[in-house]
Order: C-alpha cells, then sequence, then structure tokens
C-alpha cells in the first residue's frame, strides 16, 4: 500500500488558510459560475479564467474546493431523486410542510450574495439569545432569540440533530418559545436541537434566522 | 402510483457533506462540523420545497440538486468561518468552541497562503493554472480535464510552476 504523504501537503494548507479570515464571501454568481465550470459545463477558457481568479480570491477558491469535493461525491453516486410513497419519512414530510410556511422568505440564493442574506433584509438580523450550544433544562427549554419591531410575529421550528419535526410554532408574538418536555421526549440528555425563527414584521418585512443549536441537559 | 411522490435521498445527500466538510474543515471539532451540515442540509431543504412550490412533484436533476447544495454548503462554511474568526477576536477562548488548534501556525500559514497567491500572480499563466489546481486538490489528469489540456502538458507545466513557487517563497525568506 502506498503511504507516501503529499509533499505539498503544507503549501495547499496554507493556500487554503487565506480564506478562513478573508472578508469578502463570493458572490450569488460566482458560485454558480464555479459549480458550472467544476462540472465541465462552461468553455474551456472560462473555466480557465475561473481558475485564474482563485489564484488569488481565497474565498471563491474556497467555493471551488467545495464545488470540487459535491461534485466528486456526485460522480461516486447522485442522490436518488425517486418516485417513493414509502421511503419519505413522516418527520422529513413534516418539515418540508413547515418550511412551506417560509416559501415567502426573501432568503434567496440565487438572487443576492450568500452571505448577505440576513444583513440585506431591512438590516435586521435574527440571532439567538441563548449561548452557543447552551444546555438547557428538559423542564424549562425556552428558547430565546433577538425582538424584532414591535409588532413582529414568530415562526419557530424545531428540529432533532436528525431533522425529525419535535415543534412548529407558527403566529409567535413574543421572542420565545418554550418546548415541551414532551416534545423533547426523542432528544436524550446532551443531546442537540436545532431551531429556526422566521419573522414577519409589521411592514411585510420576512426574515429568516441561521439555523441555531441548543443542548437539552 | 399518480399518489406518489418525488422524493429526495437527503440521506445521501448528507453523507457527502459530511465527507467534504471533513476533508474541507479538517481542524474543526467534529461538533462543529455536524451543527454546519445540518444547517446546510435545512437550507437545501428550504430552497428545495420553494423552489417546488410545495408541490408533490418536483422535477429536480440531480445536477440541480447538486447545484444548491454547493451554494448552501459554501453560504454555511463561510458563516461558520466568520462565526470561528469572531469568537478569536472577541472571547476568550475558553468560552466557546474554538477549533483552531494553535494560532501562531495559523497566522503562520495565512502568511505562507498570501505569499503563495503573490507568487502565483507573478507566475506565467498557464503554470499558475496547473499550480492553482494541484493546490485546490485536483489530479493531474483532473485538472487536465478542466483547463482542457493534454496530461502531460499539464504535468509539464505544474512541474515547473512548482519549482517557481518555491523558489519564489524562498526569496521571500519563507521555507514551503
Amino acid at each position: 500500500m502506498n503511504t507516501t504523504p503529499d509533499p505539498d501537503t503544507r503549501l495547499k494548507e496554507a493556500f487554503h488558510a487565506v480564506a478562513d479570515n478573508a472578508p469578502d464571501d463570493p458572490s450569488a454568481e460566482d458560485v454558480a459560475r464555479v459549480w458550472s465550470a467544476v462540472a465541465g459545463e462552461l468553455p474551456a477558457e472560462e473555466r480557465r479564467q475561473l481558475v485564474e481568479r482563485t489564484a488569488t480570491d481565497a474565498p471563491l477558491a474556497q467555493a471551488w474546493r467545495v464545488a470540487h469535493e459535491l461534485h466528486q461525491a456526485q460522480l461516486d453516486g447522485a442522490v436518488n431523486v425517486r418516485r417513493s410513497s414509502s421511503w419519505w419519512p413522516a418527520a422529513l414530510m413534516g418539515i418540508a410542510a413547515t418550511l412551506i410556511v417560509a416559501a415567502g422568505v426573501r432568503v434567496l440564493y440565487f438572487d443576492r450574495t450568500p452571505a448577505d442574506v440576513y444583513r440585506d433584509s431591512g438590516g435586521y438580523v435574527i440571532t439567538s439569545e441563548l449561548a452557543t450550544d447552551a444546555a438547557l433544562p428538559r423542564d424549562a427549554f425556552v428558547l430565546k432569540w433577538k425582538p424584532g419591531p414591535q409588532g413582529s410575529r414568530y415562526l419557530v421550528r424545531v428540529t432533532t440533530a436528525d431533522l425529525q419535526v419535535i415543534m412548529t410554532a407558527p403566529e409567535l408574538t413574543a421572542a420565545e418559545v418554550t418546548v415541551p418536555s414532551t416534545a423533547l421526549a426523542p432528544v436524550p440528555a446532551g443531546g442537540r436541537v436545532l431551531w429556526q425563527v422566521v419573522m414577519s414584521s409589521p411592514a411585510g418585512e420576512t426574515v429568516s434566522s441561521q439555523t441555531f443549536v441548543t443542548r437539552v441537559r | 402510483m399518480s399518489s406518489s411522490t418525488e422524493s429526495i435521498d437527503y440521506a445521501k445527500l448528507r453523507q457527502d457533506f459530511v465527507r467534504a466538510v471533513a476533508r474541507l474543515c479538517p481542524t474543526w471539532l467534529s461538533s462543529q462540523r455536524d451543527d454546519l451540515v445540518q444547517a446546510a442540509i435545512m437550507r437545501v431543504m428550504q430552497i428545495v420545497d420553494r423552489q417546488s412550490g410545495g408541490n408533490d412533484a418536483p422535477a429536480f436533476a440531480s445536477s440541480y440538486l447538486y447545484r444548491v447544495a454547493h451554494s448552501a454548503l459554501v453560504d454555511e462554511i463561510r458563516r461558520a468561518t466568520r462565526r470561528q474568526e469572531t469568537a478569536l477576536d472577541d472571547a476568550p477562548v475558553d468560552s466557546v468552541a474554538v477549533t483552531f488548534n494553535d494560532p501562531e501556525r495559523i497566522t503562520a500559514s495565512r502568511q505562507i497562503g498570501r505569499a503563495i497567491q503573490d507568487c502565483l500572480s507573478a507566475m506565467h499563466r498557464d503554470r499558475r493554472l496547473a499550480v492553482t489546481l494541484h493546490l485546490q486538490g485536483h489530479s493531474v489528469p483532473d485538472a487536465a480535464r478542466v483547463l482542457d489540456w493534454p496530461a502531460k502538458r499539464t504535468e509539464n507545466l505544474l512541474y515547473r510552476g512548482l519549482a517557481n513557487l518555491r523558489e519564489c517563497l524562498m526569496n521571500k525568506g519563507m521555507q514551503p
């Protein structure tokens, strides 16, 4: 078995590390073009031009690496998009149903810069009031977030780590919600719960949060 | 048959995400990689659902799904990276899940990375392209496919380009 280490590992690590503190993100258009290039959908010269940009544009280079990895995975065996009435778990159907509520959310990858999707929403960002990876007691599992403008309403969806929906709470007027201990039954002590907030402001603006992670104590 | 629904094998996509993130972010804690994967999967589901309009039979080709997945994963990696950078800047090390093992090594690595960028900028274009793809993790045959050049030519350009790069870094006082 050949276990010769890659002599250029350090060079590669250094080249990749530049992206970590690069302030700017690649635009949605560039990200899409990178995928097209890696997938061989762009003409050769356009592919070369993109490669040339990645030499000095670290975030774009990072997007290229992500595309390269995923494209390899796709070639190894693409995700099935298949007809089945039985495979789709009820839990995923549930989360899909709740996601429909967010269909109007203006968090689009394809019409704005991905990194700014939240900040662009009128300048409002939904942030958790809980510490990163906080652990809450099962019988007082209160999720809290920074309130939006007066009169805002919130939808909160909560899932287990494997995406089973355990609670969906629509039309909340307060910036907090209690997850009943009965809903937390599938989550073991120390287990993680994922939650997202979708805010509708009185002005008609809709903002979606990132996914927050909270543990059950 | 008509009542069946198109469904997407999110388990496979999740496996792909896990593998990709493990390779792309090897220094991160596994719990943080898990969180990133979960967030990215949820974003993909959100986009897919929005694109389908909530219908039961979205016509998603695999290629489209992976395109969406790529966008979501890039976004989540950038978001997670920003959070880590903010944590490094703002918080005591033990108050957040900072994953970097050695800040000095990271700083040094970034300095070398920026020097690599400078050296690439000064390099002959064709060599620059070959070396860039090598640094991005492409094999010679794969780089040749992307660049639409013969493999032998790509290999020669890479060989000469790497020599240029090492010489350039040495001139900057860096040992590659």
